[in-house]
């Protein structure tokens, strides 16, 4: 049964971090990652999500779908690590906007504060622990939600292809 | 720590690259061309072909999704360029179905790994002591 995670940091470079240190993870065989993304609530309390200017597939559905994929995580099944305790669980993402088009979304609930940023992805894992080890150091809060029929319903038929990388998506910036 | 690699986990790799390749085709925009394209096909039909011989392997599953998978690049594989239409929108459909069938494809090729790895893992975790 594969798992939706989201790893919850203070900034977007501990989230890109702690995405590196999952993909790591899977490359040495300790895990598998189907997809990953990074998002970013900012202080205004928009989420945007990162993207590759080249993947131009990946932003088809990004509007609509992106509410529904935060949403998943919106109840309080999060272990902390580190520094950080839960982070406002249950407040509402009241807009979403994508990094390039202002999308208006269907409203999404989400851990995320104002300013912080999060790696959601969709991973098989035999046990919590190694993830929730290999993060603790650095700070952050690990929230799961088991990947069921009715949890993908709410993503729509394309949601997969929509926003989660199905590699390491390299800081665009970069 | 790296892992050796096993043939499943370099092909999701060669998956993975696949969509790297047809994503930074896409970026070119109007600069793209049909060669372009031609060369992600020849990828992904070498891709395909070892998928196929994966798929033979696995568990009934992930096996139908390869299969759906394997369908998907050798159905974008076979796009040829319409010289009727602008070469502009004629490529651009192309690099879109290829992007959909290499994302198909990383999809299929990582529950497989993970499918492996699972049961590896099962197989090397520790057993309850019966007393």
């Amino acid at each position: 049964m594969n798992t939706y995670v989201a790893g919850v940091f203070s900034s977007e470079a501990k989230a890109r971090a702690g995405l590196r240190k999952l993909w790591q993870l899977d490359e040495d065989g300790a895990l598998t990652v189907h997809g990953a993304a990074i998002v970013h609530r900012d202080d205004m309390g928009h989420i945007h999500m990162s993207e590759q200017d080249s993947d131009v597939g990946m932003r088809t559905a990004i509007g609509v779908g992106i509410g529904a994929l935060l949403g998943v995580f919106a109840r309080p099944a999060g272990v902390t690590v580190g520094a950080l305790t839960g982070a406002a669980v249950g407040a509402a993402a009241d807009a979403v906007t994508q990094t390039r088009r202002a999308h208006a979304a269907e409203e999404g609930f989400f851990t995320l504060k104002h300013g912080q940023s999060a790696f959601v992805a969709e991973i098989s894992e035999d046990w919590t622990a190694i993830l929730d080890d290999a993060l603790a150091p650095m700070g952050g809060t690990i929230y799961r939600r088991m990947n069921t029929a009715s949890t993908n319903a709410a993503f729509g038929a394309h949601y997969y292809d929509s926003y989660l990388y199905p590699y390491e998506m390299l800081d665009p910036r970069i | 720590m790296t892992k050796p690699h096993t043939v499943l986990e370099m092909t999701r790799i060669d998956a993975q690259n696949l969509h790297k390749k047809i994503s930074a085709n896409m970026a070119k925009a109007e600069k793209a061309t049909w060669a372009d394209v031609k060369s992600a096909q020849a990828d992904a039909k070498a891709l395909g072909s070892k998928m196929t011989t994966l798929a033979k392997d696995q568990a009934d599953t992930v096996k139908s999704a390869i299969q759906t998978a394997v369908a998907k690049l050798e159905a974008a594989g076979q796009l040829v360029e319409n010289k009727t239409c602008d070469a502009k929108d004629d490529v651009e459909r192309a690099n879109a179905a290829m992007l959909d069938s290499a994302h198909k494809a990383a999809q299929a090729l990582s529950a497989a790994v993970a499918a492996a790895r699972s049961k590896l893992a099962q197989a090397i975790a520790p057993k309850k002591v019966v007393s």
